[in-house]
């Protein structure tokens, strides 16, 4: 069996590629304008940030990268088109011949800039309706295509590699998860022929869809029929691929340089350190096991370099690991943000820890903080200074202490109630802002004192 | 000023201001090139509503120093060397109305010529579409080199060939408002970024300047035409200029490469006119390929079908090498080829037409070869992106003849003090068509 | 030149006469373009440009545009013609 992928991916820049129009999600036909929509008169202006960031996602992938490239108009005529051409790279894309190592060598055939066309509306499904809708706001995106020799053999290798891949595309700072889309055609051949399903959204779909084609291409392998060497398309309702109807009109993309923009020309990109690298070092500097410290370097740049800045002030790589990747990241996907989409600095998460281990706050009061602290957007001196001070603390406990001298004889003859109800007396005293083990350690040391 | 009379007895304009105010100098627009104000038709049918969302950069430079009296008539997308497949009336050449103006820019030659007051024609080439009509009508054409004015809001033909360009009687005028025009624009990643002269101050001796007369521009030309030429290039050598003979052998290929070249990136910019978003549109029902099939069929005059289906075709799988890509070579060493004649002279000089203004009768016997044919001397030139100017060098039977001055790239300097030499020798070009 | 199939690509409905019409005059531009066939080009780059037009880049900003007229406005969306 072999697999391989033509995968689009969504940069993330603030702008689309050729004009000015932001590239944020909004209300359908909003970041629009004259050039996008391929008004006459109008020329594409290339975006320099999504220029670099392919050269930096082809180099990432080890891909040798063209001395020259240029653009090209690839010819086809469909509603969700503005020109009837996408501008492309056919002939000199940027990078060629790289690879994405998954255990074994994906290689890549070519990693190329294009830009992205509208999107579809099919009010009543593909065969249900006289007409589409058209929403113009995605027409002009810039996508890098990335192209995979087809070195898959099953489903589990590209996961992998999608694992591995969105890993690259975030460190190198080119893809937004919340914002940008990945986009698939995959091909899948058991036998001799092979089929191609086109534009599966999402990594959820784009696994569905290959294990819903491999079954159908075994089934029919099976009962000794063909199988047809075709294009199919994906029902994300279903989970089916089906058939395209024969096109009574065909295209001929006719590519030509587009003579409208400039040849790219020795363009050299630096980039950061890439996960794989990442998760040795923190095998070898922090002493991780390597499963935690691909969580944290798979997590994205930001989230390694919160987790690097945090141990540098306290220490204990594994406490943080662990607070970091289950309650923190927990709270940032039930709330759906990233690190660096909340206020939370290292510095101040080093302080909620080092108030955890100085016990001024439980381990049970800490989970539900964090839940708050997180989305809220305020500092964590809010929550923490709500803790009772030591001070306060001490004066409570021997307010208490003098007040109900009967509960302490009473401990003091066994009577583990009564410590209960001191403990419950300090703590209404300052309105329940303490660790509960604290507020029962001090009782007792005072009144062994005594 | 008598405009509308001058519009009806030579169809020179496709939308003419209602009110047009007093001016020191009028400008008249192609009707390629975006006004926010007026319609822009590119002289097709597809287009006979639009009105752009914005003006062309040029436009913009001009408003405010002169009257804008309207949009020119034009061969629809630029398709046509003598105005005849304008959508909107056949322009006529006001020399003799029985006649072609030259073409694309049509319009924009006869008012330069006709009206009697004083105006520059904003234009567009793509193979000649300056030159032609410049020298038809009797006026000065100049098509500076590729890539100097910004092509924002100009409704592309050829995006590696098309320039705009200026017509007037008097050169001093087109130098004037040259420096309106030229110099780079964040809108357009094609244009020109470094720094451009005052072509105003772009005149004096031309003694000494090596003028290089290549053969091949001779061979097919009418023998009239030749006369006057001849008669220019002497005058020229008169003023102290060298006259050198030289050779373009590469000269027989162009016509081809700039056919191919041209047609195949026209082909992809006409793909966006299809009912939908502007332009011509119909009742939307049927499936999309029905619907654009319908609405290109029906607002595409034939010679624009003729046009598309070739440029399609040189570029399709398993001919693109043999026609696109081989033109494009070819292309390169024609560049070279001018490129090495600029290392030993200043300037070229040749007709710039190989015949006098035709009947609409001749015109209507041509095939369409024999039309293309009529380019032969400003597609070299213009694939090139080199500047030329046309210059009025006399009449023959009553008809203008043109003489074509060409430089190096940015060296319009040159064709200006050249230029501005003749008109000081000659009055052919104080000449106004009686209507 | 199969002109049908080359009209089709283009979607340009062409009547009978065109069809005709078509085939016999391009076919007569196709012969004189094969003059070409005379040059060797080999090794020769081809020229996209009359001159090198290199690395014009534009900083990634967003900006928006006023608002913009098209005809066939559906609610958010634009009406286009179906596609199957």
């Amino acid at each position: 069996m072999r697999i391989g992928l033509e995968v689009h991916v969504q940069l993330k820049t603030k702008s689309k590629l050729f004009c000015n129009c932001p590239t944020d999600p909004a209300e359908p036909n909003r970041n629009i304008c004259p050039i996008c929509l391929g008004f006459p008169g109008i020329r594409p202006f290339p975006n320099e940030e999504a220029i670099l960031l392919a050269f930096k996602i082809a180099k990432a992938l080890n891909c040798r990268i063209l001395e020259r490239c240029f653009f090209s108009r690839k010819s086809y005529f469909y509603p969700d088109m503005p020109k009837n051409y996408q501008i492309t790279q056919y002939e000199a894309p940027i990078g060629v011949d790289g690879w994405v190592d998954i255990g074994k060598k994906i290689r890549i055939r070519r990693v190329h800039l294009e830009e992205d066309p509208a999107r579809l509306v099919h009010p009543g499904g593909i065969g249900g309706s006289d007409h589409v809708l058209i929403d113009y706001n995605r027409a002009g995106v810039p996508l890098v295509e990335i192209v995979t020799e087809p070195d898959f053999e099953d489903v589990e290798e590209v996961k992998r590699f999608f694992k591995k891949l969105l890993s690259i595309l975030l460190h190198l700072r080119a893809f937004d998860p919340l914002k940008c889309s990945i986009r698939c055609d995959v091909n899948i051949s058991l036998g001799d022929t092979r089929v191609e399903v086109k534009n599966v959204t999402g990594l959820k779909h784009i696994e569905r869809a290959i294990r819903y084609e491999i079954l159908r291409q075994e089934k029919l392998l099976k009962e000794g029929k063909e199988v047809k060497r075709e294009t199919r398309h994906f029902d994300e309702k279903t989970g089916l691929t089906t058939s395209l109807r024969e096109k009574e009109f065909e295209d001929d993309y006719g590519y030509i340089f587009d003579p409208d923009l400039p040849i790219i020309e020795g363009i050299e990109v630096e980039i950061p350190e890439l996960p794989d690298r990442m998760v040795e070092r923190f095998v070898e500097e922090y002493g991780l096991k390597e499963e935690k410290a691909k969580a944290i370097a798979y997590e994205g740049p930001d989230f390694a370099s919160f987790f690097e800045e945090v141990v540098k002030d306290f220490g204990k790589p594994e406490v943080v690991a662990s607070w970091m990747l289950t309650h923190l990241l927990k709270c940032l996907n039930f709330n759906h943000m990233r690190l660096e989409d909340t206020s939370l600095t290292p510095k101040e998460f080093v302080e909620f820890l080092r108030a955890m281990e100085e016990e001024r706050i439980s381990e049970r009061y800490a989970k539900e903080m964090i839940k708050e602290w997180v989305p809220s957007g305020k500092k964590v001196e809010e929550f923490l200074k709500e803790m009772v001070s030591e001070e306060e603390l001490r004066r409570a406990v021997e307010e208490v202490l003098r007040e109900h001298r009967k509960a302490v004889e009473d401990y003091k003859k066994g009577k583990k109630k009564a410590l209960e109800f001191l403990i419950g007396q300090v703590l209404r005293r300052i309105g329940g802002r303490a660790d509960v083990k604290k507020v029962r350690r001090l009782l007792e040391e005072s009144i062994d004192l005594k | 000023m008598k405009l509308k009379r001058l519009n009806e007895k030579t169809n020179a304009f496709i939308t003419l201001k209602e009110e047009v105010e007093e001016a020191e100098l009028y400008f008249s627009i192609k009707d390629n090139i975006c006004t926010k104000d007026m319609r822009t038709t590119a002289g097709s049918k597809m287009l006979y509503n639009y009105h752009p969302p914005f003006d062309a950069t040029v436009v913009e430079r001009i408003r405010g120093k002169g009257e804008i009296l309207g949009k020119t008539s034009m061969d629809s997308w630029g398709f046509g060397t003598f105005g005849t497949n304008c959508d909107f009336g056949t322009p006529r050449n006001p020399w003799d109305l029985g006649r072609s103006p030259g073409g694309s820019s049509s319009g924009a030659a006869i008012v330069a010529s006709a009206l009697k007051e004083r105006n520059v024609a904003l234009a567009e080439s793509t193979g000649g579409s300056i030159s032609c009509p410049a020298s038809f009508c009797n006026v000065f054409g100049l098509t500076p080199t590729y890539g100097l004015v910004s092509r924002w809001g100009l409704i592309s033909y050829a995006d590696s060939l098309d320039k705009i360009g200026l017509m007037a009687r008097d050169l001093k005028d087109i130098a004037l408002v040259m420096n309106y025009i030229v110099g780079g624009d964040e809108r357009d990643p094609t244009s020109y970024q470094g720094r451009v002269p005052d072509y105003t101050r772009c005149f004096g001796e031309i003694r000494g300047l090596k003028v290089g007369v290549p053969k091949e521009y001779f061979e097919h030309v009418e023998e009239e035409v030749k006369e006057k030429v001849m008669d220019g290039i002497s005058l020229l050598d008169s003023l102290g200029a060298e006259i050198r003979e030289v050779s373009l052998k590469l000269t027989k290929y162009a016509l081809a490469s700039y056919y191919i070249i041209a047609l195949s990136e026209a082909s992809t910019n006409l793909a966006r006119f299809c009912g939908l978003k502007y332009g011509l549109s119909a009742e939307m029902k049927g499936e999309f390929n029905e619907y654009f099939s319908k609405v290109r069929g029906s607002g595409f005059n034939q010679e624009s079908k003729r046009r598309i289906i070739l440029g399609t075709f040189a570029r399709m799988a398993g001919y693109r090498g043999r026609y696109y890509l081989k033109a494009l070579k070819v292309r390169r060493l024609i560049i070279n080829e001018f490129k090495e004649i600029f290392s030993r002279c200043d300037l070229i000089a040749a007709p710039t037409m190989p015949i006098l203004p035709p009947k609409f009768e001749e015109i209507e016997e041509l095939e369409p070869i024999q039309v293309y044919a009529m380019d032969q001397l400003t597609v070299g030139p213009n694939l090139a992106g080199i500047p030329m100017l046309s210059v009025p060098i006399g009449f023959s039977r009553g008809l203008p003849v043109g003489l074509h001055l060409m430089a190096d790239h940015f060296r319009e300097d040159l064709l200006f003090r050249v230029g501005r030499a003749i008109q000081e020798h000659t009055n052919y070009w104080r000449k106004v068509p009686e209507l | 030149m199969d002109v049908e199939k080359v009209a089709r690509i283009a979607r340009l409905k062409l009547s009978e006469e065109e069809k005709e019409l078509f085939s016999r005059q391009l076919k007569e531009v196709l012969k004189a373009f094969e003059v070409l066939d005379e040059l060797n080009v080999e090794g020769v780059e081809p020229a996209m440009h009359p001159y090198e037009i290199r690395n014009r880049f534009r900083k990634d900003k967003a900006r928006g545009w006023r608002e913009i007229k098209m005809p066939n406005k559906e609610g958010e969306f634009y009406r286009g013609p179906r596609v199957v």
